[in-house]
């Protein structure tokens, strides 16, 4: 009952943080991109500001209605399931929410008026963003979890633990085979496959950059690409570091001679967990200070020639643009980049996202 | 080192690529052996189609300015463009100094501006 509550709670909480970024999207770049729409000042200070109570409102009330119901039912029923149902079907809603009044507020869009752009002629190439020893700790942790896996498989009992609580003690187990043991490293090698892919690309991520403050703005913005590469640098390495840590557990609570490390691989296990989540939030805020200095220094965060700008959709959250080469752009609401669905080489990259919940369902119905 | 574009310009954005690229090169800021962008960074960030840069680029490979090779990118072959005959030379100047004579400028202001254009140009150069 206790973990149920734990869960619960923790679900409530990633639900309060939902409702926090998307009630910051709309405005996290004023008007040049109000529900990803350039408007002027006008429409920002009357129509927009009344729309966007109304959006917080609608926003506030889906929430707190969604949160209380599931937090409720997962509590009364011990059913935690119920809080993970109202944290999915609630962002959703918002996702929903959010597009609705980006669609009403696009008749009062207004395209920017730069027509010179500029880009730098130094080409930017994976090696410049590349450490040694991230890559050698991924390479060897990889390796070493498979590592401990086939040493220790023979010795295996015939039932796995696949779940674990809070305190390390295993609340759910599978059948001894190879793809239930192996399955989680090798979802971990196909996670470091698409990053890889990922990282790749963001290599030539696009950079328009304004005729004036040229020189400051590119160093911000490839300040702003080192983040980025930092961050999934991170995301590589702590990944490596979890399926090792999670290899060791699953051996530490299945033979006694090793239950006496059971403490020391937990801690590991949060403690890579916790790595993950304070990196994670250090990155982006170091992105979104490159971005608070360019919009400082030149009054945009982001530059992109006018006709780009109608290539947004979904309030400025996706990129539609078949015309454009651009495989990666920066996000015009959010932090980061994202894809350019119109340019069918990204199609593959999406294929092999997709692939991630293919395997979650596999694992379901087959381990 | 940047390019810049205008979309206002009445050229067409090649012309404009390759004859900001022959300014970097004539200012010794690009050096011979120096590589350039792929095609495809230099066309995403300035938001235009792949061919544009790869025309630009041809154009500059066909003055001898650049050399490209399959994989290894677009890279500064020369420093000086391939010889032209002095009556190709001149119609360029021609027709810039036409332009300036027609917007009423005096000889002496023509001159200087010639003079401040040359200097800025060959400042990087050596």
């Amino acid at each position: 009952m206790g973990d149920d509550r734990s869960a619960s709670i923790g679900l409530l909480v990633a639900e309060v943080l939902v409702l926090a970024v998307f009630a910051w999207l709309p405005v996290m770049r004023g008007e040049r991109a109000f529900f990803g729409v350039r408007v002027d000042a006008e429409t920002y200070r009357g129509e927009g500001r009344r729309a966007l109570r109304r959006y917080w409102q609608t926003l506030c009330g889906v929430f707190v209605a969604a949160g209380a119901l599931g937090y409720y039912a997962s509590i009364s029923l011990g059913r935690p399931v119920f809080s993970a149902l109202a944290t999915l079907g609630t962002t959703a809603a918002a996702f929903l929410i959010y597009g609705l009044y980006a669609r009403r507020m696009r008749p009062f869009a207004i395209l920017g008026r730069a027509t010179r752009f500029a880009s730098s002629v130094r080409a930017r190439r994976l090696a410049d963003f590349t450490l040694p020893w991230v890559e050698a700790c991924v390479v060897l942790f990889t390796l070493a979890t498979f590592g401990v896996l086939a040493h220790f498989y023979p010795r295996l009992p015939e039932m796995l633990p696949v779940h674990w609580n809070a305190a390390g003690e295993a609340d759910d187990w599978t059948r001894k085979a190879l793809p239930s043991v192996f399955f989680l490293p090798a979802v971990g090698v196909y996670l470091q496959v698409l990053f890889f892919v990922l990282k790749r690309d963001l290599v030539q991520a696009k950079m328009t950059l304004p005729a004036t403050n040229t020189e400051e703005y590119l160093r911000g913005k490839e300040r702003f690409l080192m983040a980025n590469m930092r961050l999934i640098d991170l995301v590589r390495a702590v990944m490596a570091a979890l399926m090792f840590a999670i290899a060791w557990l699953s051996v530490c609570t299945s033979l006694p001679e090793f239950k006496r490390y059971l403490p020391a691989v937990m801690a590991a296990v949060l403690s890579t967990a916790g790595v993950m989540l304070v990196g994670m939030g250090y990155f982006l805020w170091r992105m979104a200070a490159v971005n608070r200095a360019l919009d400082e220094l030149t009054g945009e965060e982001y530059v992109q020639r006018a006709d780009e700008e109608e290539h947004w959709r979904h309030g400025g959250l996706t990129y539609y643009n078949p015309e454009d080469p651009a495989l990666v752009v920066e996000k015009l609401t959010g932090l980061g980049y994202t894809l350019n669905i119109g340019n069918p080489a990204v199609w593959y990259r999406l294929a092999l996202m997709l692939g991630i919940p293919l395997f979650v369902f596999w694992a379901l119905f087959n381990l | 080192m940047f390019i810049t574009i205008d979309e206002a310009d009445a050229r067409p954005i090649y012309v404009q690529v390759a004859e900001e690229i022959k300014a970097l090169i004539a200012r010794g800021e690009l050096a011979q052996g120096a590589q350039l962008p792929p095609v495809r960074q230099l066309a995403s960030d300035l938001g235009v189609n792949l061919n544009t840069v790869a025309t630009a680029y041809r154009e500059l490979q066909g003055e001898g300015l650049l050399s490209i090779r399959h994989g290894a990118g677009a890279v500064v072959a020369s420093r000086t463009a391939q010889a032209k005959s002095e009556e190709e030379l001149r119609k360029p100047l021609r027709v810039a100094l036409t332009g300036l004579v027609l917007a009423g400028l005096p000889r002496v202001e023509i001159m200087n501006l010639v003079q401040s254009e040359l200097r800025a140009l060959l400042k990087g150069a050596k």
